[in-house]
């Protein structure tokens, strides 16, 4: 094989865009020489660096093509912000902050994207600017004209802004807001997150606060958990713990807020999207989206409503609460990472999952027959699902199968009626006496074009071989 | 280990750790993303490294851990090469002298100046916004396999400028 050839192949296969006779080809040539072994590393930091390369050559971070309708971004240095309103809080450099600045100094690079756009409800930025979930933000000023976005900074902090709202991502673990109204949810590796307005300051201490500024500066800052810091320009500094509000007045001066924050509008206090139907926005990162976004009065979570006939539940990590008990109609959805949204109908729990369904069922043993059985109902109003590792099938064909390893062992196909009635897929496979990976936990995958509530995965052995 | 003992550490595995993870997610966000995740948890641990090689061990395999957990998740649902190939290049990588890889870096970043612009076209479409070979096919109106067969002919000569650099600068610094 020619060097030609080699690399040809090496830059299909870092597009995924290799056929197995491809793939089969690379390993043999990978296998047979350390100077094949030398190149496809060459390659790969090549194809890595080639991209920074570019961004340093033309003087810019890596552009994304849906920005380029928005402002060009302006820099503006957080401590410069600060050293000009709030001299104190200035010689407060965070840490963490410190450090990217520091590998980013000493790398000589520019970082190529300091937060994202995660998601949210109808978003458009500036005049028609809607976002893909992924979008990746540079520093600069952005302005949010319709819906709620949700945006998050590269140390971990994650900003829900409600239309209308003007802000300016500083840096990794800052931002101003000039106009309009925020929550920020802040993890522990972004303890530090700094909000700064016209008139004022916000510095996480480990939390979640909303902050709003109104015509002319005003600045509202409550504290729905944790800690916070703020001050203003001519005021003092001020801690705010759980349920503390404070509103700056122009002049500077504190004055305090009630702490009842039900008639308080932050980002999702009230309605900001049409009812959805059941399943028609199911999002991936257990995220779940069925009803209008509303905001507890004295709590931090967020709820949604789910239509009429159906409850719902979170699972986190291993305990469930019944939604029914406690929110009669609503969904909590801010529970710790590693909840699992799922919903309720009729008497039976259904995890919501759609195209490709992973799910451990045992360890096999060798020689041994089984059945896999996979309970599921089709939504006919869920929409079209994600890549997947079997055939992808017709509408409501689905594709229940055994993987090892990640690498296909046995599938069979199934058909189900559109609707909320479970139906049930079953897969007979017997562990081969010599299978490499006999004893090893394995998967079972369901795939499909549709998203599908499923119900339960259940293993039974049902003979064992001779 | 000292906060700058273990920045200069990260900082010369970086374009190793980073180029590993893109290769095996196909996504440089992703690849970053796994780096930075990586930064957080030393900082969690900065007192528990015994030495650069300690923290260079433990570094790649939270890199090469949280890489294989993605990929098995359904967003990073590709084709990868055989586990025995996987750890022969990967070992490789890992082993490489970031002196090296840094000098190469370097040679690279003042090749890519010699690029037609053509050719720095179709190589900014592909790795620096980030569209596949067929995605770059359909914004340039070619066929995918001629854009592979274009990237190809560029890293020939990026690899060949890349060698002449680094000829040049070896014959430079033992003169």
């Amino acid at each position: 094989m020619t060097d030609e050839h080699f690399m040809y192949l090496v830059l299909r296969y870092f597009d995924d865009a290799l056929d197995e006779a491809g793939m089969a080809e690379l390993n043999s040539e990978l296998a047979s020489s350390h100077q094949r072994v030398r190149l496809f590393n060459d390659l790969r930091v090549h194809a890595m660096e080639v991209r920074d390369g570019i961004a340093q050559m033309e003087g810019v971070a890596a552009p994304e093509p849906e920005l380029l309708a928005f402002p060009k971004p302006k820099k503006v240095a957080v401590q410069g912000l600060l050293a000009a309103s709030f001299s104190a809080a200035a010689a407060l450099v965070i840490g963490a902050v410190y450090l990217f600045d520091m590998l980013q100094q000493q790398g000589g690079r520019e970082n190529p994207w300091v937060a994202r756009f995660v998601g949210g409800s109808e978003a458009v930025f500036g005049s028609d600017g809607v976002l893909e979930e992924g979008t990746t933000l540079r520093k600069g000023k952005y302005r949010l004209s319709e819906g709620v976005a949700e945006v998050r900074f590269r140390m971990g902090a994650t900003v829900t802004l409600e239309a209308p709202a003007s802000f300016e991502v500083l840096d990794v673990n800052a931002m101003s807001l000039k106009r309009g109204t925020l929550l920020a949810k802040v993890p522990e590796p972004a303890i530090g997150f700094e909000v700064i307005t016209e008139k004022a300051f916000v510095r996480d201490l480990g939390t979640e606060f909303g902050v709003s500024v109104k015509k002319g500066g005003e600045t509202d800052v409550v504290v729905f958990q944790g800690l916070v810091e703020m001050g203003s320009e001519g005021g003092p500094m001020k801690r705010l713990a759980t349920g503390e509000g404070r509103r700056v007045l122009t002049n500077g001066q504190f004055e305090p807020l009630e702490a009842n924050f039900e008639s308080y509008r932050f980002p999702g206090t009230v309605p900001v999207s049409k009812p959805k139907r059941v399943g028609e926005n199911l999002v991936e990162n257990h995220s779940f989206e069925v009803g209008p976004l509303s905001r507890g009065p004295y709590s931090a979570e967020l709820y949604r409503d789910v239509p009429s006939g159906w409850t719902a539940t979170v699972r986190n990590e291993g305990e469930v609460k019944d939604a029914k008990e406690t929110f009669s109609g609503v969904i909590s959805l801010p529970l710790a990472s590693g909840g699992y949204p799922a919903a309720v109908h009729g008497e039976r729990y259904a995890w919501i999952q759609h195209g490709d369904l992973r799910q451990e069922v045992g360890v096999l043993e060798p020689g041994v027959t089984y059945k896999l059985i996979v309970s599921l109902a089709s939504h006919p109003d869920i929409t079209k699902g994600s890549s997947l590792p079997f055939d992808v099938e017709e509408e409501n064909k689905y594709v229940i199968g055994l993987e090892s390893e990640s690498k296909p062992l046995k599938k069979v196909r199934g058909v189900l009626e559109p609707g909320t009635a479970f139906h049930e897929l079953e897969l007979e496979f017997t562990c081969p006496p010599d299978h490499a990976q006999a004893g090893m936990p394995m998967e079972v995958v369901l795939s499909g074009k549709k998203r599908v509530f499923y119900d339960e995965v259940r293993l039974e052995k049902v003979s064992k071989e001779q | 280990m000292k906060r700058e003992e273990i920045i200069n550490v990260l900082l010369s595995e970086r374009t190793k750790l980073v180029a590993f993870g893109w290769s095996l997610l196909r996504d440089s966000h992703g690849a970053e993303d796994v780096y930075q995740e990586l930064m957080v948890k030393v900082l969690d641990r900065e007192r528990e490294f015994e030495g650069p090689k300690h923290l260079k061990a433990w570094s790649w395999t939270v890199v090469r851990n949280r890489c294989y957990e993605l990929v098995r998740q359904k967003n990073y649902r590709q084709r990868i090469l055989e586990d025995s190939i996987l750890d022969l290049v990967d070992q490789d990588l890992e082993q490489r002298d970031p002196g090296e890889v840094s000098d190469r870096v370097e040679a690279l970043r003042g090749c890519l100046a010699r690029l037609t612009d053509n050719a720095r076209n179709i190589v900014r479409l592909r790795y620096f916004e980030g569209l596949s070979g067929k995605e770059v096919a359909e914004a340039l109106n070619r066929k995918t396999d001629a854009v592979y067969k274009a990237l190809q002919r560029i890293y020939a000569t990026l690899a060949g400028c890349i060698e002449e650099k680094l000829e040049t600068s070896r014959g430079g610094s033992t003169a």
